[in-house]
């Protein structure tokens, strides 16, 4: 196999942080190469490199062993690298043929598009791909699974050698990764190399010839597909053996309050969810992105509307609204704490005070005196740094951002449930284990906590009961006692065997 | 082979019916409605409306918007008002200096979004007022140095707005507008990235669209369009008030989100905005044949506005219904990395 791309002891620095140090990483032609590692170890810096969003400090590229320099996004296209964004970079309103022409139209004298001419080479395109969809299809109506093929189109137009995919199956239903997977094979035959960035093990291994991983921006490990098992790969991922014996299953007491949530369902996507939450215990939700998990979360908050079946509070059935669910004591962490989480140009006081002026007013005027005491004993009881209750939540980082968030809630003395979305995505394994340390303490006071996560590993350390979402079902309810990682992934895409064709 | 019809057609098929069933009720109802007379009225009314309502057009599916379409319109008319009074200059020289003018106010709107990152609407809103103080400089005053209207007497100006028995050739400029409009936005690369960069212009920009030039080009094009309208008007009125087009930058705006244009850009074409400026105008007309005092004209046209733009989030959103939950899914996912 001939070498594509060749990057020799790429270096990159922020703000005197080394992020990568003296990476290497080879393509060869026509192969599927997987990168892995932890958020954090790196991966996306590299991938920005490649692209040409960020400059590296140090290091080598060569494409079929000619140096070149990339330093804008059309440099890297120029060299036939392109990226397949989840769809940051398709326009909705307009067809798939002006999309994938888009910023390289066929057009007579620079003005009048060729649009045979283009509809043409699309038709073309699609056949030559086998893909599943037509040039004049607007892409607000196809599914994302379809956008991403029109995404892959837009690069081979480029005469793209090199395409790299950004953990392409996130938003995918287990067919229609399975029917990505064949159009990255077809590629491959076809001579295309792909560079393919995944956290699911399970796609790693069926796919990729080989892999790189890395760990705290450098390299540990290149295996060739036939050394590619998972204990190994999580080994050098993690640094450490896994160790899961540690974890001690929490029982609910029999006087402890109980969220029950009764066939649920909603307009769009959940079917008959029924379950219920103790206090006491962590209930983590698992499954895969866009299997309802979330949205169990906003209807129990009051924010999603469901058009079926009941959510009650020992007995009592909870109001509707965000505001009257918020006074009630249930508090919600969003997944997408910049935009849902918190007021980013607001400080960190008032960001905490937010949900609870109700507990502020002094006479007709909410105390500053009392507003600024509640979030001093936010920051030190959650010890969020830096202490300063005036900095604005935009400067934070992200753990600290996402303590802020929690901490809003805990600031409120009803607290009853505290429902939590993917709370570590994006944060740094120290806060991350303060985190953990701050919901397991928040359940030993006898309150629900109900927790949604991607992250299998997190699910097994941290939740006492598990239940995994399928297509808005709700597919097996487990204690967490000897539960191993593919007792989760097993469940999360059981839907494999059940629903064969399952294409839209 | 599309299966199924275009949105954007049966969107426009929803105004144009609209406008069918207005002209039925004020035919039968209201006397003196349906003559070609008035008909032709209405639309020489409908071109100076329909221009400025096309430019902007431009200005909102680029994702903006741009209220300062009225003022222009004014600059251009005092211009020809100017020049055509004190000079012997060729009349097509004089509407090119003033569609000129409607150039570089277009340009300047767009140099101070684009360069110095100002929001369209404030843009928009300080240079409507920068470009009616203009008119002012512009007008004509009395050796006293007060304001004065001065009217245009020469023939040939004249004749812009002329008559060919009772149809108003100045329609024809505004049906050209919407032709060559439609052409620009459906068949050029410069269409297609007035499209792109009102969907989505990180998207665009990743597409490696010059997404400042494409914006500025907007409006230039409303510039055009206004400065346009700006010659008609005055030709047709003879002089210019000094507040004229006061006011129509908003009702050209109504009349394009009654066309179709979604105000959160990417949507739409000029042929939506025409039946909008159509429907618009006859409106008016009609309430006004009832003799109805001009507050229900307001209030109506207002109404009007609320209606569209709640008919059109409503239609959307069971339009994509389907897509929603997946949509939303991989928004998060955005979110998260």
């Amino acid at each position: 196999m001939n070498t594509l791309l060749q990057m020799i002891g790429i270096e990159k620095s922020f703000s005197g942080v080394k992020v990568l140090k003296g990476v290497d990483f080879t393509v060869g032609e026509g192969e599927i190469h997987g990168l892995m590692g932890e958020n954090g170890a790196g991966k996306s810096t590299l991938i920005k490199i490649l692209t040409g969003v960020y400059p590296g400090n140090s290091g080598v590229i060569r494409m079929n062993g000619k140096e070149i320099f990339i330093n804008s996004r059309s440099d890297a296209m120029a060299n036939g690298i392109s990226v397949i964004y989840q769809e940051l970079s398709l326009i909705p309103t307009l067809t798939v043929m002006e999309n994938i022409f888009l910023g390289q139209e066929l057009t007579f004298g620079k003005v009048f598009l060729k649009k045979k001419e283009m509809h043409r080479r699309a038709e073309q395109l699609i056949e030559k791909c086998r893909f599943d969809i037509k040039p004049d299809d607007l892409v607000e109506t196809l599914c994302v699974a379809k956008r991403q093929t029109v995404e892959i189109m837009k690069s081979l137009l480029l005469n793209a050698k090199l395409i790299i995919m950004d953990e392409p199956t996130a938003s995918l239903n287990a067919a229609e990764s399975e029917n990505l997977f064949k159009i990255i094979r077809n590629l491959k035959s076809q001579g295309t190399s792909i560079v393919y960035i995944s956290h699911r093990l399970e796609e790693i291994y069926a796919m990729v010839d080989r892999l790189t991983i890395l760990r705290d921006g450098a390299v540990v490990g290149v295996l060739p597909r036939e050394q590619i098992d998972p204990v190994t790969v999580v080994r050098m991922m993690i640094g450490k053996c896994l160790d899961c014996a540690e974890h001690t299953v929490h029982d609910a007491a029999s006087e402890a309050a109980v969220l029950e949530v009764t066939n649920l369902c909603s307009e769009t996507l959940l079917d008959h969810v029924s379950f219920r939450a103790y206090g006491g215990q962590i209930l983590g939700i698992g499954g895969l992105v866009g299997s309802g998990r979330s949205e169990v979360l906003r209807s129990i908050f009051g924010l999603d509307h469901y058009t079926e079946g009941s959510i009650r509070y020992n007995g009592e059935a909870l109001p509707r609204s965000a505001r009257e669910v918020s006074r009630y004591g249930i508090g919600l962490v969003p997944e997408d704490r910049r935009n849902e989480g918190l007021i980013p140009l607001l400080n960190i006081v008032e960001n905490m005070a937010l949900p609870n002026y109700d507990q502020l007013y002094e006479t007709a005027f909410v105390s500053g005196k009392r507003e600024r005491q509640l979030g001093m004993r936010g920051i030190e009881s959650l010890s969020i740094r830096p202490g300063d209750p005036n900095i604005r939540c935009i400067n934070l980082s992200g753990g600290n951002q996402q303590k802020v968030v929690i901490s809003k809630w805990l600031q409120r003395k009803d607290l009853k449930v505290l429902l939590v979305d993917e709370p570590t995505a994006g944060i740094d394994v120290g806060a991350k284990a303060e985190i953990y340390e701050i919901m397991r303490r928040l359940a030993n006071q006898g309150c629900i906590v109900i927790v949604v996560t991607s992250d299998v590993e997190e699910l097994i350390k941290i939740a006492d009961q598990i239940l995994i979402m399928v297509d808005g079902k709700v597919f097996q309810q487990m204690r967490n006692e000897n539960l191993t990682q593919d007792d989760i992934l097993l469940a999360a895409s059981r839907i494999k065997r059940k629903e064969p064709d399952h294409a839209n | 082979m599309k299966s199924k019809i275009d949105q954007s057609v049966i969107r426009k098929l929803v105004s144009l019916s609209m406008v069918v069933i207005m002209v039925a009720v004020f035919s039968a109802t209201a006397q003196s409605f349906l003559t070609s007379r008035n008909i032709f009225s209405v639309l020489r009314e409908v071109s100076v409306i329909g221009l400025l309502s096309i430019g902007v057009t431009f200005v909102i599916i680029g994702g903006g918007i741009d209220i300062s379409t009225g003022a222009i319109m004014a600059v251009s008319a005092m211009i020809c008002s100017r020049l055509v009074n004190m000079t012997l200059m060729p009349i097509w020289l004089i509407v090119c200096i003033a569609v000129g003018a409607g150039i570089l106010c277009g340009l300047i709107n767009g140099l101070l979004v684009t360069k110095l990152k100002m929001s369209e609407l404030i843009t928009t809103f300080a240079t409507m007022f920068i470009y009616r103080g203009i008119v002012y400089m512009l007008a004509f005053r009395d050796e006293d140095g007060r304001l004065i209207t001065k009217a245009i007497t020469d023939k040939g100006f004249l004749t812009i707005a002329g008559k060919w028995g009772n149809f108003y050739p100045m329609t024809l400029v505004w049906i050209a507008a919407v032709v060559i409009g439609y052409l620009l936005l459906k068949k050029t690369k410069l269409g297609t990235y007035i499209y792109a960069i009102g969907t989505d212009r990180k998207a665009a920009l990743f597409s490696g669209i010059k997404v400042d030039r494409i914006k500025i080009a907007t409006f230039i094009i409303s510039g055009i369009c206004a400065a346009t309208a700006g010659v008609l008007l005055v030709a047709w009125q003879a002089s210019v008030a000094l507040s004229s087009g006061s006011g129509m930058e908003f009702q050209a705006i109504a009349a394009a989100v009654v066309g179709g244009i979604a105000l959160a850009g990417g949507r739409g074409d000029t042929i939506g905005t025409a039946i909008g400026s159509i429907f618009m105008v006859m409106l008016i007309n009609g309430i006004y044949k009832y003799g109805l005092p001009t507050e229900i004209q307001t209030i109506t046209y207002g109404v009007v506005i609320v209606i569209m733009s709640v008919f059109d989030s409503i239609y959307f959103r069971a339009l994509n219904k389907r897509n929603q939950v997946t949509k939303r899914a991989v928004g998060r996912k955005g979110e998260a990395s």
